[in-house]
């Protein structure tokens, strides 16, 4: 059992239950009228099944959160990448969260890290490529615009559609919230895209070890519809660890070369694209690049950043020219932490399934009516976070730069936060930038991939609520 | 004697859980497990006059009320109630004054009840287990809730009681959360849990964060209290499954937001089992009760020195008492508890000066 992976380091993970369903389960016996015509009462058989636990059966059930870790630390853990089968080959990629935790932690400079890093790799365990994956991002995003577009004309006035890029937020919705899963944009992640790319360049022998920012990717990685492009997700803690116990000298690796960037790139892609990181937030920037993406459509509308209550909510607003009107053309929010998360499920989850009570309708329309004065107009300085054509997500307050899975040896949250914001400087500072909506950039094709989300009827949905209320009452 | 019955009120078969009084102290609302929210009336304290003016409506709470406060400063008062399926229901008097046409179809019933007639406002959704406790900041801007799920949540909302947004959740606790309360003039919160701690809590940037574990206790703690004393002083008192009161002092603030708490006092040992509820009074007495049915009054008699001033023991015959709470009327302060035998008793206590 790995220390590194204590509850306390899965705080990415969104308020688990007591609960699990399924160790608990024991067969039983049907109570009714034996062969012999004897009545019989229902009993407990003799031997508890013994019950294997599968990722589908954590997400269907509301329980607990000691069968995902079980899984994640069978199949996703250094322990695993070290009893590989060294005669694949391998290939690393990593997430640019990472890069800066770990730079901070080595005391070195974004670039000395990196290129330490794909010469340890290279020397001490035989990786044939190690990337950046910010490939994977730009793929990620121009699927999610296409997606949102077409979810805009397809919904006008309805719902925003939600980002599914977030796997603790994706697990989260599909357990507790199923009624939002038709909002989830099923655009893969870029660690999924980067795994189809660096297979795709190889062969599917290729093993594909990726370290990322928050332990919910090891989640990710074990859906079924991921396997086949991410073999083990390790986070920069658990890189710590498997330096330590192969005793490799980290630093010891440190090296000017930077021929290294390209020689540890496939011939299909660019080094430099690869390693590069876009505008917008640490985490991708999915709201704020959908955004610049619709402003190319409206030559000369201006793009309004808008605060929400707290500063992990904000909305990306398009307007026509404010002298022309300021009418707005799209707008995109994005939000972060379970605060955020809970009010923006309650908003949605109400909007699709209005409170049966007439009473506090009828009342609240009344005062509305009484109290309403002219219509806001788009140009108000507050955001509307819930009525965006598209919400970015992310678990962690702040995103993934605040994940769980990084090096951040701070004692108080408030240390914790400094360092975060340490970590977000540094990566707007250090990674280099390319513009994912350049036309310009040479972006392989791959085709459309796709999440297959857990879907549950109204009654499963029904028999999940009725599990929250078991056990003692006190 | 110095604790008197002044009424039973029997309200129903099962539980009554817990009750709280309207800031002018003339309606008690009641939570019990039959799922309903009972409004009691003090109609003559001198005639011992109470009347079920209300009960709200029952088909809005799916299992146990396991929790009620009055929202302070609202007009008209306005009513949260926690219960175990897991949702926080506001409820506002309905307001007469309001000139816009009611066109709901229903009759209310005799005029003196209409008075009475609450309106669901809102229903407060996000804990994944039993809601345990809510309260309502000094000044009714926040809402705290706790639940079995292990955390305390934060609430902000408007004047009107309708909309609610989460401000902060806060999962440091390890094990259900079994109370809230909040300081009777900042925003500083107190929780207490399973986990044998108590939490102190305090507003930082747009977010909460704890600011201080009071560990001492050894066994669950059910609840906790401030001092109402308007001193400088902040001051807390505890209940705990240990069958102990304890008073925990505030007594060093830190430049980075975190306090330092040491436990003044371990009240004089009166309870056999565990202590559910715990009231300080705003002339300075705590009240006890628990498993045990007693009642006991604690004064301090010099500075951190407290004694035990009154014991009543069969509170409720033989039941198990869950809530105790002082109530001011008439400028006097009377005890009002909530037991496991469906009753609400009143109870007049004189404090005995010792000179």
């Amino acid at each position: 059992m790995s220390t590194l992976l204590s509850e306390e380091d899965l705080n990415d993970f969104i308020s688990p239950e007591l609960a699990c369903t399924k160790t608990t389960e024991v067969t039983h016996e049907p109570s009714g009228v034996d062969p012999n015509g004897e009545y019989v009462v229902e009993k407990e058989s003799e031997a508890v099944s013994k019950v294997s636990i599968t990722l589908s059966d954590c997400l269907a059930c509301s329980g607990c959160i000691t069968s995902s870790e079980e899984i994640m630390l069978q199949r996703q853990s250094h322990d695993v990448f070290l009893k590989r089968d060294t005669s694949r080959p391998l290939a690393v990629s990593i997430a640019p969260q990472c890069r800066v935790s770990l730079a901070t932690h080595y005391g070195m400079t974004v670039q000395e890290f990196d290129l330490c890093l794909i010469n340890v790799f290279q020397q001490r365990f035989g990786a044939q490529y190690v990337v950046g994956i910010e490939y994977g991002r730009i793929i990620s995003l121009h699927r999610t615009i296409e997606a949102v577009r077409q979810w805009k004309a397809q919904q006008e006035g309805a719902a925003p559609c939600l980002s599914a890029i977030d796997p603790g937020f994706t697990i989260y919705t599909e357990k507790t919230k199923n009624e939002l899963v038709p909002l989830l944009v099923n655009v893969k992640s870029p660690q999924q895209t980067t795994g189809h790319l660096l297979k795709a360049a190889t062969g599917p022998e290729l093993y594909h070890l990726t370290i990322q920012a928050v332990f919910d990717k090891k989640l990710e990685a074990s859906r079924t519809e991921c396997e086949a492009e991410v073999d083990c997700v390790i986070t920069p803690r658990e890189l710590l660890s498997l330096f330590a116990e192969t005793d490799t000298d980290f630093v010891q690796f440190r090296t000017q070369e930077t021929s290294l960037y390209t020689a540890a790139c496939p011939p299909t892609l660019s080094a430099e694209i690869s390693w590069s990181s876009n505008e917008g937030n640490s985490s991708g920037g999915y709201a704020y690049q959908y955004i610049r993406a619709q402003q190319q459509l409206y030559p000369g509308s201006c793009i309004l950043e808008l605060p929400g209550r707290n500063k992990y909510i904000r909305e990306f607003r398009l307007v026509t020219d404010p002298h022309a009107g300021g009418a707005t053309l799209a707008s995109a929010t994005e939000l972060s932490g379970f605060r955020n998360i809970q009010n923006m499920v309650r908003h949605l989850s109400q909007r699709a399934h209005p409170h049966p009570q007439r009473r506090v309708q009828s009342l609240r329309k009344r005062r509305v009516n009484a109290i309403t004065t002219s219509p806001s107009s788009s140009s108000s300085s507050f955001a509307r976070p819930y009525e965006t054509d598209f919400i970015e997500v992310n678990a962690s307050p702040g995103g993934a730069i605040n994940g769980g899975g990084l090096v951040n040896d701070a004692q108080s949250r408030r240390q914790r936060e400094e360092l975060t914001a340490q970590f977000e400087r540094r990566y707007h500072a250090e990674l280099s930038s390319v513009d994912p909506l350049d036309s310009r950039l040479a972006v392989p094709a791959t085709p459309p991939l796709h999440y297959e989300f857990l879907q549950l009827d109204p009654q499963q949905q029904q028999q999940q609520r009725d599990l929250v209320t078991v056990g003692n009452t006190w | 004697m110095a604790i008197s019955l002044i009424r039973s009120l029997k309200l129903q078969n099962g539980k009554t859980w817990a009750l709280d009084f309207t800031p002018q102290g003339n309606k008690l609302a009641i939570a019990s497990e039959d799922h309903k929210i009972k409004l009691v009336e003090i109609e003559s304290l001198e005639k011992k006059q109470f009347k079920l003016v209300n009960v709200l409506d029952d088909t809005v709470h799916k299992k146990a009320v396991r929790t009620v406060a009055w929202r302070p400063h609202s007009n008209p008062p306005c009513l949260a109630a926690g219960s175990f399926d897991t949702t926080v229901s506001i409820w506002s008097f309905a307001n007469n004054d309001n000139a816009i046409e009611d066109d709901d179809d229903d009759d209310d019933a005799g005029a003196g009840l209409e008075a009475n007639e609450m309106d669901l406002m809102a229903i407060i959704e996000g804990h994944e287990n039993e809601i345990k406790g809510i309260a309502w900041s000094h000044d009714g801007m926040f809402l705290a809730t706790c639940s079995r799920d292990k955390s305390v949540w934060i609430w902000e909302t408007d004047e009107m009681g309708e909309d609610f947004e989460c401000v902060s959740v806060l999962q440091e606790h390890s094990q259900d959360v079994k109370d809230v309360t909040w300081h009777p003039s900042k925003y500083l919160l107190a929780s207490s849990s399973y986990d044998d701690s108590v939490r102190i809590w305090s507003e930082f940037d747009d977010d909460w964060e704890c600011v201080a574990v009071l560990n001492g206790h050894e066994g669950t703690v059910w609840c906790s209290d401030f001092a109402k004393d308007n001193s400088e002083e902040t001051r807390l008192c505890s209940a705990s499954d240990d069958s102990t009161v304890r008073v925990w002092k505030c007594v060093e603030e830190e430049p980075d937001g975190q306090q330092q708490w040491i436990c003044e006092s371990v009240l004089p040992k009166a309870h056999e089992r565990q202590i559910y509820s715990v009231s300080w009074s705003d002339d300075g007495l705590i009240a006890s009760t628990g498993s045990d049915g007693s009642i006991v009054v604690y004064k301090e008699s010099a500075p951190a020195v407290w004694e035990v001033v009154e014991t009543r023991k069969l509170a409720h015959t033989v039941y198990e008492v869950n809530e105790i709470k002082w109530i001011k009327v008439n400028g006097r302060n009377i005890l009002v508890t909530a037991g496991d035998d469906g009753c609400i008793n009143v109870w007049d206590f004189q404090v005995l000066l010792s000179q």
